[in-house]
């Protein structure tokens, strides 16, 4: 099992023609059982393909082609034209937004968020790498390459969910190299308004059978934290969770601007220390170093069984 | 009239005066939207557009003092 994706879903590549998504494709369907990318789209773009994947002006030609719904789309389009991008995807049905495109602006990434909202849908970033479901499928470009990404990644017992792109991949590196897989790691954006919380996430992980455990990155700042606490002691979750929280020196520093815009803008009051203190009251256990996570983890899920 | 391209903040105006709650208001936002002045709480205009939604001043006052306008869905506001 798995949260989000699976072997049979199928997404399309908005702005794929750009060197990014061109590189993305191509990690995306070399990886695992190979990704179900049924089309791409860049208007004016409409008969070109890019690695076997036919090129659309438009979202809904991309569906017309396919011939059925389409479940999801990476958007990798620049920041001016996201919104429209990803309006246009939800117009057509699609259920799931992995949006990479950082620098969109906020009042932008509030109209995607409550637009999805309006037509149940989801939104994954902005600002982020997509998800990864080991040996099976990746939507965009978490891990890299595929052959790197068969490196860090594997599949087990392992929720995965980061506010970074590259700590998430860090971070299910250090649990496969201690044994320790994942069911889905999810890189949900560093952007001060992303599109899904940790605690937005945590009930899908509980619904999925294969994960027993969780792990996240959090940096100082914001309020995701606090609301995943939260609704840890509201739920009842089933699921132990391992913290990991970079930028603990800043509490020595105040003033100082560390990590991503989320963390930049929210970090006045909300130190490291208060921030732990309130995940501990949750039960949840914060690791001082990446190293700690998969021992942390393995006690967890021990004393859970 | 506000220049916020985002969002506008209204404070109920028979609280607004209150230093507490002022200083409140100074406190929780974390990009610096209100001040605490002599008259009681500011709303500091050129930072409006720098809000993040996070709601924490909404929950740090009593229910209808602080109204955030949603410039971006008209006729919306932010709920806690």
């Amino acid at each position: 099992m798995s949260i989000l994706i699976d072997e049979r879903t199928t997404f399309i590549v908005q702005g794929i023609t750009g060197r990014e998504a061109v590189n993305l494709t191509r990690e995306c369907l070399d990886y695992g059982k190979g990704a179900k990318i049924v089309g791409g789209v860049t208007p004016g773009r409409l008969g070109r393909d890019v690695h076997g994947v036919p090129v659309f002006d438009t979202v809904a030609q991309a569906v017309a082609h396919h011939g059925a719904a389409i479940d999801g789309s990476v958007v990798t389009v620049p920041p001016a034209f996201t919104k429209d991008a990803v309006f246009e995807a939800l117009e057509n049905g699609v259920k799931l937004v992995v949006i990479v495109t950082e620098r969109i602006p906020r009042g932008d990434v509030a109209q995607m968020v409550e637009l999805a909202g309006d037509r149940g849908a989801r939104i994954i970033g902005p600002n982020c790498l997509g998800i990864i479901v080991p040996d099976v499928i990746k939507m965009g470009g978490i891990g890299g390459p595929a052959k790197d990404a068969a490196k860090s990644y594997s599949s087990g017992p392992v929720g995965v969910i980061s506010r970074s792109g590259g700590m998430t991949t860090e971070m299910s590196s250090t649990l496969t190299a201690a044994g320790l897989g994942q069911s889905t790691a999810v890189s949900i954006g560093g952007d001060a308004i992303i599109g899904s919380s940790y605690a937005e996430l945590l009930p899908l992980f509980e619904a999925d059978s294969q994960t027993e455990a969780i792990v996240i990155y959090t940096e100082p700042g914001g309020r995701m934290e606090a609301e995943l606490a939260r609704y840890v002691l509201d739920s009842g979750s089933r699921l132990p969770i391992v913290a990991f929280m970079a930028g603990r020196f800043m509490d020595e520093m105040p003033g100082m601007s560390f990590g991503h815009a989320g963390t930049i803008v929210e970090g006045k009051e909300d130190t490291a220390s208060e921030k732990i203190a309130r995940l501990a009251e949750a039960g949840i256990v914060v690791a001082e170093e990446i190293s700690q996570i998969p021992e942390l983890v393995r006690g967890r899920i021990a004393t859970t069984v | 009239m506000s220049e916020a391209l985002f969002i506008d903040v209204r404070v109920d105006e028979p609280t607004s005066g209150d230093p507490g709650l002022a200083a409140k208001l100074e406190e929780v936002c974390p990009v610096d939207i209100f001040r605490a002045g002599p008259e009681g709480v500011e709303i500091v205009r050129e930072n409006l557009d720098e809000c993040v939604l996070c709601e924490l001043c909404i929950n740090a006052v009593p229910a209808g003092t602080i109204r955030v306008i949603k410039l971006y869905a008209p006729g919306e506001e932010l709920r806690a």
